[in-house]
């Protein structure tokens, strides 16, 4: 099972949970299963991050794949000049 | 990834291909642009900082002969079905809009309210006087305070703080509360031996840019549109317009013109969209462009912010725990870089317990943008000033104590990233060895030092190169060109291909001419862009190989590109150059062409340290920098002379920052000082020859180990300069800028 680790604007429409346990092989399929465990989330909450996959920081991912013991962490975008 | 080792053209500083014109005033600017039948765009613009729109009276200046258009925000879109992706940033397209042209309430003194197209630009000026707006005022919220105040004014009733443990049930002028952590910092304060616990405040900046906003548009009848602007990424623009005006992207074609500056604060619109909308009311090409003024009181600044930070240690310098407070003014509406600040402000450390907490909070002035690694210079002033005082608590050399917490390959970050192939030791190792940090400092002079960070992304780029008659390579990008990148990419293509340096002809392409670019911006163009430079270079050789192998009537395999020539490893006389290549065009397949687009989803961060020594006159506050060294990881310089200048301007801006800009409102938020003669910039005979010292620790996700440069200049200037004031002065002022009436306040008030 993979881990994500939600943003503090995320756990506010997860009832303050701040890490889920999902199954899945790839990004897209992790954050599909995190909609469908908290429908309450936004999806403009969670689409428009970047994440560290097991610390490798990784802006928009999509279809990066996740080992089953993969740490996934929710980052802010960064803005740039 | 393998990285080049035999470099013959990258690293050598051949002259930029666009010098010739930036010097002789061939070069077209933004505001260079003219048409046939063009008339003059202008906008109105609040008198409030705070308001309610009860209605605009437009008939009087409609009736006026020579008045083609008015557009106020009933010709925007309304709604939105999603922000737009815009490559470094998502952005908010209602806030957008309402930035472009105020819609329920003005909020900001300077607020663009309507726009008017007529046949001269003193006719239009005249056309806006005649424009009635009535409002309702509102007291203003100018600062942190007021903007958190219980009982505040709220800008937006519509927006509810996000990042709340739940859903507050009441609007407030905090748009975000972030926090990022890694470890346990109850447990961090309690095993340290040395607390110390400091705020520190920043004063809005300007990025100060030489040129202001200037664009030309031409709506034609057909709905094809075409627009001109000074801008850092002409795509955005072709985004957020369409978005804003409803209009299909591509019907709209952006040419990037040359750039006077940008700094990030040419990373969004103002002027783009409602030349458009003016265009297409009155049929006529539509010219815009702001005066200073207009610069200073509505495009965007950098965030004034409070940050408090504590940090905990051993006796001996070991960093145990540090935490932060981070408060960012957003203007206007909300995306001040509170986040990017968080997730900046620690990682040079190792420390094992850290906590960052950004707010992104609205006041009632104009939206921030971006400015050359948002939100981190703020941040690093706090940490880094803080880390000079515990330095100077515990009698440990400020340098020392960096060596013994920098952070290493494999250390995490608070925000969850771990840090790999960075060049932070060697950065200091650089900084001890260099002369500066062990010469003699006289009477009143002090040195400080600081280290600064960046994330330098990558994301979408492409580009494409031809092979014309004769040999020579057309190189097209889709990366305005801000800070030499036409001579780094024209180097890069050389030695993949290569070939000369001059046998390479760079251009930046307009939207219709080259695939999707995001903007100029987070220091990607050299990496991301770069990177789809080699990359069609490599599809180029392999049509090439091809093509040579066809003529010779042997395998592709066999033929082998190297120096600019195919030739066939079975057989030493089948020799073709790019030339005959090119001269065989027309029997064979017909035009050569390589395309290249990568989507670089990586960061390649990078570090610096700077020495600052500044010397104070006691008697009058006054300060002069008089060394100042800049040491940096550019992973490998492309054209170092490039390198170079992006350390000594980040190095500039960090100064003006600490020693004398600020934006100064009265009470009632009008900007005080909307021009260079009262919002002191430095200029040369401010400053002393900013040394500079390039690092090259190579980044293996690109070819040639590039690591974005631009950015990461500006973090450290401001705390080393701050610090060295201190020290010199005797004083320990944590308020920027450190004005000359600041200091000696500080002076007089220690006796």
């Amino acid at each position: 099972m993979a881990r994500l680790v939600l943003l503090p604007a995320q756990r506010t429409h997860t009832g303050g949970v701040s890490e889920v346990d999902v199954d899945a092989t790839d990004v897209r399929s992790a954050v599909a299963e995190l909609m469908k465990r908290f429908p309450a989330l936004p999806a403009a909450e969670v689409e428009g991050c970047h994440v560290a996959i097991d610390g490798e920081l990784v802006m928009d991912p999509f279809l990066e794949s996740l080992a089953p013991q993969s740490r996934v962490i929710f980052v802010q975008r960064i803005g740039a000049g | 990834m393998t990285i080049a080792t035999h470099i013959p053209v990258v690293g050598s500083r051949p002259p930029r291909p666009d010098g010739a014109d930036k010097v002789t005033g061939r070069a077209r600017y933004g505001a260079d642009f003219s048409l046939p039948g063009m008339v003059w765009g202008a906008v109105l613009r609040s008198p409030h900082a705070h308001a309610r729109i009860l209605g605009i009276d437009t008939s009087a200046a409609r009736a006026m002969p020579g008045v083609l258009a008015i557009v106020t925000a009933e010709d925007m879109a309304e709604s939105f079905s999603a922000d737009v992706a815009a490559g470094e940033s998502h952005v908010d397209m209602q806030d957008l809009s309402r930035n472009v042209l105020a819609r329920e309430k003005v909020l900001y003194h300077g607020h663009a309210v309507a726009a008017v197209a007529a046949t001269t630009q003193r006719l239009a000026k005249e056309a806006l006087r005649a424009i009635r707006v009535d409002y309702e005022e509102l007291p203003a919220v100018l600062d942190i305070d007021a903007a958190l105040h219980p009982d505040a004014p709220v800008l937006h009733p519509g927006m509810f703080t996000r990042g709340l443990p739940e859903t507050p049930s009441k609007p407030s002028n905090l748009a975000s509360r972030l926090v990022m952590q890694k470890g346990d910092l109850e447990q961090g304060f309690a095993e340290s031996e040395v607390i110390m616990q400091r705020t520190y405040t920043c004063a809005s900046a300007h990025q100060g840019y030489i040129e202001p906003h200037a664009c030309l548009a031409s709506a034609g009848a057909d709905g094809q549109i075409d627009i001109w602007c000074c801008t850092q990424g002409h795509f955005a623009v072709r985004s957020y317009t369409a978005a804003l005006l409803g209009i299909e992207p591509a019907s709209i074609r952006v040419t990037a013109t040359e750039i006077g500056g940008g700094f990030g604060g040419k990373t969004t619109v103002y002027l783009e969209p409602l030349a458009v909308a003016l265009s297409r009311k009155s049929g006529r090409p539509v010219k815009m462009q702001m005066s200073r003024e207009d610069v200073f009181r509505a495009t965007g600044p950098g965030s004034a912010t409070r940050i408090t930070v504590k940090v905990g240690a051993k006796r001996d310098g070991t960093l145990i725990a540090m935490d932060a407070l981070m408060e960012y003014e957003a203007g206007a509406f909300k995306g001040s870089p509170a986040g990017a600040g968080a997730m900046t402000i620690f990682t040079a450390y190792a420390a094992p317990h850290q906590r960052a907490v950004a707010l992104d909070i609205v006041v009632n002035k104009p939206k921030v943008a971006a400015y050359r690694a948002p939100g981190a210079p703020q941040a690093a002033h706090a940490t880094e000033c803080l880390l000079n005082e515990l330095a100077a608590e515990l009698g440990i050399d400020p340098l020392e104590l960096r060596f013994r917490n920098a952070t290493r390959n494999g250390t995490p970050t608070v925000y969850g990233a771990t840090l790999r192939d960075i060049g932070l030791q060697e950065c200091l190792e650089a900084a001890r060895a260099h002369p500066h940090w062990s010469a003699p400092l006289a009477a009143h002079q002090g040195r400080g030092v600081a280290v600064g960070f960046w994330f330098n992304h990558g994301a979408q780029s492409s580009a494409s190169v031809h092979l014309v008659e004769g040999g020579k390579i057309l190189l097209q990008e889709g990366t305005p060109d801000i800070g030499g990148s036409r001579a780094s990419m024209a180097l890069m293509a050389a030695d993949t291909l290569g070939i000369p340096y001059t046998d390479i002809h760079p251009m930046v392409a307009d939207t219709a001419s080259v695939g999707y670019n995001d903007m100029t911006g987070g220091s990607r163009v050299t990496y991301a862009t770069g990177y789809a430079v080699v990359e069609a270079c490599r599809d180029l050789i392999a049509s090439l190989r091809a093509r040579a192998a066809a003529v010779w009537g042997v395998d592709p395999a066999r033929v082998e590109w190297k120096d600019g020539t195919a030739t066939d490893i079975e057989d030493s006389t089948h020799v073709l150059g790019l030339s005959a290549l090119a001269a065989l065009s027309g029997r064979m397949e017909g035009p050569l062409s390589g395309q290249g687009a990568v989507n670089l989803k990586s960061a390649a961060p990078s570090f610096s340290v700077n020495i600052a020594d500044v010397e104070v006159d006691p008697d009058t506050g006054a300060s002069k920098v008089l060394r100042f060294t800049a040491i940096q990881d550019a992973g490998r310089a492309i054209h170092p002379d490039f390198v170079e200048g992006q350390l000594q301007g980040g190095a500039v801006q960090g100064i003006g920052w600490a020693l004398n800009e600020e934006y100064r409102f009265d009470a009632k938020g009008v900007l005080e000082n909307p021009g260079f003669l009262d919002y002191r910039m430095p200029v040369a005979s401010d400053l002393p020859m900013i040394d500079t010292v390039i690092v090259e620790v190579p980044w293996p996700d690109h070819p040639f180990g590039v690591r974005g440069v631009g950015e990461t200049p500006i973090c450290a200037p401001m705390a080393a300069v701050a610090s060295a004031l201190n020290a010199a002065a005797g004083t320990a002022i944590r308020d920027l800028p450190l004005s000359p009436p600041r200091v000696l306040s500080a002076i007089l008030a220690k006796g």
